[in-house]
């Protein structure tokens, strides 16, 4: 799977081009990220709106890319209800800023979880 | 033969208790491609109980959950292994078991309820562990036994779906 980017009023915004984040694609989302997010200070937003399946592999990898903000938020916007239930189940909603869609992340600077 | 037919010879030497359910089906598959037999299993789903989308998404997820545990840790991540799923659709479940020739559970278990903590600094946050949490919250007690060299887990979903 590839991590493609694009800024949108200085927000980098990273969106998997994949619906599954499985076991099969966690393994290159955490270097993927890495790449794109390497040298970029402001804010980090992944569009997950595509994607339809995320198992704990998937969840894993979403954690370490957490880890490799070194402090900063990584928000997440558009969870699809199955994806959202994987957060929910294992309390990993609280550790990430959640928005509906990625048209909120301009109105919604994170205060407001969906 | 087939590759299939081959991979579904060494469970056919155990008598196999779903044999007499009408309404249990088989998939034989091996590991490297879970992603595949998940899809088919669902697309079985799906047909046999449509319109349960919480039960379609909770079934796949488990499902994934459960064969990826196999390939990584009773296969050691190796590929063309083989595994086989079994489902049976009752009434008010569905009945699930894996079938598979890798190492024994530790401790011949399933792993115990561990629920990860969120509440730690950033460093310490938990990156793996969450497969077998998932597992025990949408498919309450899954039962593990192992029968000479093959391992057996067993668990049941919830028709209409879990919601917690």
């Amino acid at each position: 799977m590839n991590l493609t980017s694009r800024t949108q009023d200085g927000i980098l915004i990273l969106t998997p081009d994949t619906d599954r984040i499985d076991a099969a694609g966690a393994i290159y989302l955490k270097d993927q990220f890495r790449d794109e997010t390497d040298g970029f200070d402001g804010r980090v937003v992944m569009d997950l709106s595509g994607v339809n399946f995320l198992d704990s592999s998937g969840l894993g990898a979403i954690v370490s890319a957490l880890k490799l903000l070194r402090g900063r938020k990584l928000e997440l916007a558009g969870l699809t209800p199955v994806v959202a239930k994987v957060f929910r189940l294992t309390q990993m909603d609280q550790v990430f800023i959640l928005h509906r869609a990625v048209s909120d992340i301009l109105t919604d600077d994170g205060a407001n979880a969906a | 033969m087939t590759a299939q037919m081959q991979h579904e010879r060494p469970f056919l030497r155990d008598a196999d208790p779903h044999e007499s359910q009408p309404e249990a089906r088989r998939f034989v598959g091996q590991t490297g491609e879970v992603r595949r037999l998940v899809a088919e299993i669902l697309r079985y789903l799906v047909k046999a109980l449509p319109g349960q989308t919480v039960l379609h998404g909770d079934a796949e997820l488990v499902i994934a959950e459960a064969l990826n545990n196999i390939e990584e840790h009773g296969y050691s991540a190796a590929h063309g292994m083989p595994v086989q799923v079994t489902l049976s659709v009752l009434e008010k479940i569905v009945q699930v078991e894996t079938r598979d020739f890798g190492v024994p559970m530790p401790g011949l278990t399933v792993p115990p309820i561990h629920r990860p903590d969120a509440g730690v600094s950033r460093d310490q946050l938990p990156e793996g562990g969450f497969g077998w949490y998932l597992i025990h919250n949408l498919a309450p007690n899954p039962v593990y036994r192992r029968c000479g060299n093959m391992n057996l887990l067993s668990f049941d979903l919830p028709i209409g779906g879990t919601e917690r």
